[in-house]
């Protein structure tokens, strides 16, 4: 399900017009950005948390050239579902 | 930090920003999620594009291992979540590691970026540190042996010498010449001379006018102060300031050596102008004694040795240790963000101690923003440590310098 099914949806549910509602899913996405990246977590209930994950800087071979890179450390969004969700998602 | 931001908080942030009722926004919120997971219980992805993709991916069966009794066990195959954040979210929270790039590696170039990377301050300290230490005990050495040796024959002297200079010559190779042309010079002026008894004062004295003559060149060159501070041992930062920038004072010298000993082949008047203009022969016990043993005046050495040795003695720790002292922390010097240079390398580099950093962001504090989100490329001043009235070396100012660099991470939460 792609963005715009996505929006077309979930307007439908909340009853809000399609603009607002994107609108409103952009600033929900803002917070939970600005939440990580003070490091905290932001917890959703019967779905999951999204918290900041660091991962460490490591060395790679290029597949064609063969030459090793040294990827830097980088910061990123970790989501892991919740135990509910993923049991679900897991039976299917 | 480590707050962990609950369904309550969500729904009271997003009523704050997007101006819809609580009731209304935690209505959305709740639907938002759901639509996640209910699409995502079909079996179907969900892209969302400003967060990103929520996709499910099929794990396949595999053997594992009981961890508690080491029995071999079956993991039977299922579907997990995978999400992969969009790229500007990405991009947004990565912001403090954004000024990395994958850096290529040679095979053996590996190694050092690897230790570098781990250990970047100990090396900058302990790798320049090592080699400067040589010259400045050989030479100390040098000049030691050489008072002892006054004592014999002459010749003997210069034979030594000549050895000892050979030896340091792998190291100080500037400075060699210009000794190897004074001990030439010397060679010719003791030829001349008659007397035994006089031929030793004189010898004497020569060793300490090529003591002030070097002395007197450092000081004309531009990183004079960086090459005393070696001789004098100070700081360990020093030290390795001074190696790089001794090497072009060695130069220097070497240059100047040259050039003062054709002046005094040539003409014996230049040279005493070019002896009093040296910074260093201030005293004029020291200036007479240069002139008369260029004119060759070996007659009028009346002044018995302790009063010259004192002389010079008094003069060259006076003279050293303002320059030491005053000049490193003087210059306003200019330095550049990189990857691996940081306000806290640039304060080790610079003042010594890394602790001092605050002290370089204080002075660009109008245009620097977050201390440890600097671009790259950012051009800072490194301000003179006089101007805060700070000692790297004094404790208190050490502990002064970490509370303003707490102060300035504080501005920022």
């Amino acid at each position: 399900m792609d963005n715009k099914r996505f929006i077309e949806i979930l307007s439908e549910r909340v009853g809000l017009d399609k603009g607002d509602t994107s609108k409103v899913i952009g600033q929900l996405c803002e917070i939970i950005s600005e939440t990580v990246v003070q490091e905290d977590c932001v917890i959703v209930p019967s779905f999951g948390n999204f918290e900041p994950k660091k991962k460490l800087e490591r060395v790679v071979v290029h597949p064609s050239s063969g030459k090793k890179l040294l990827v830097p450390p980088r910061l990123t969004l970790g989501f892991k579902p919740s135990t509910l969700l993923k049991n679900e998602i897991k039976g299917m | 930090m480590n707050n962990k931001i609950t369904m309550p908080a969500l729904v009271a942030l997003l009523a704050l920003k997007s101006g819809l009722s609580k009731e209304k926004s935690e209505e959305f919120l709740k639907e938002f999620f759901k639509l996640i997971s209910d699409t995502l219980k079909e079996g179907e992805s969900v892209k969302i594009k400003a967060l990103g993709t929520f996709k499910i991916m099929s794990v396949e069966t595999r053997k594992s291992v009981n961890v508690t009794n080491g029995e071999e066990i079956v993991i039977p195959g299922h579907n997990r979540i995978v999400f992969v954040p969009s790229r500007e979210i990405a991009d947004e929270i990565n912001a403090p590691f954004s000024m990395f790039d994958s850096v290529e590696l040679n095979p053996e170039a590996e190694e050092e970026i690897m230790s570098s990377l781990f250990t970047e301050e100990i090396v900058s300290q302990s790798e320049p540190v090592a080699q400067p230490s040589l010259p400045i005990s050989e030479k100390g050495e040098e000049e030691e042996e050489l008072i002892i040796e006054n004592e014999k024959n002459d010749e003997k002297i210069i034979e030594e010498e000549k050895a000892d200079e050979e030896i340091v010559e792998g190291k100080e190779s500037g400075n060699i010449e210009e000794n190897a042309v004074d001990v030439e010079e010397k060679k010719d002026i003791e030829e001349k001379k008659e007397t035994v008894e006089e031929k030793e004062k004189d010898d004497n004295n020569e060793i300490r006018e090529e003591e002030e003559e070097i002395k007197g060149e450092i000081d004309k060159g531009e990183n004079n102060e960086e090459e005393i501070v070696v001789k004098k041992g100070k700081g360990k930062m020093r030290f390795a300031m001074g190696f790089i920038s001794g090497l072009v004072a060695a130069m220097l010298l070497a240059g100047a050596g040259y050039y003062f000993a054709v002046y005094r082949n040539l003409d014996n008047l230049e040279n005493n102008q070019e002896t009093v203009e040296n910074p260093a022969d201030t005293t004029p016990d020291a200036v007479k004694d240069l002139t008369e043993e260029a004119d060759g005046n070996l007659m009028e050495e009346v002044q018995p040795e302790a009063t010259d040795s004192s002389a010079i003695r008094e003069v060259t720790p006076k003279e050293e240790s303002p320059v030491a002292e005053t000049q490193p922390s003087d210059k306003v010097v200019k330095d550049i963000i990189g990857p691996h240079n940081y306000l806290t390398t640039m304060a080790q580099r610079h003042y010594g101690d890394y602790n001092l950093w605050a002290y370089i962001y204080e002075e660009n504090k109008s245009f620097l923003g977050h201390p440890d989100r600097i671009k790259p490329g950012t051009e800072v001043v490194v301000p003179p440590l006089s101007k805060y009235g700070i000692d790297p070396k004094n404790p208190d100012d050490v502990k002064k310098a970490k509370r303003l660099g707490i102060e300035i991470y504080k501005r920022f939460k």
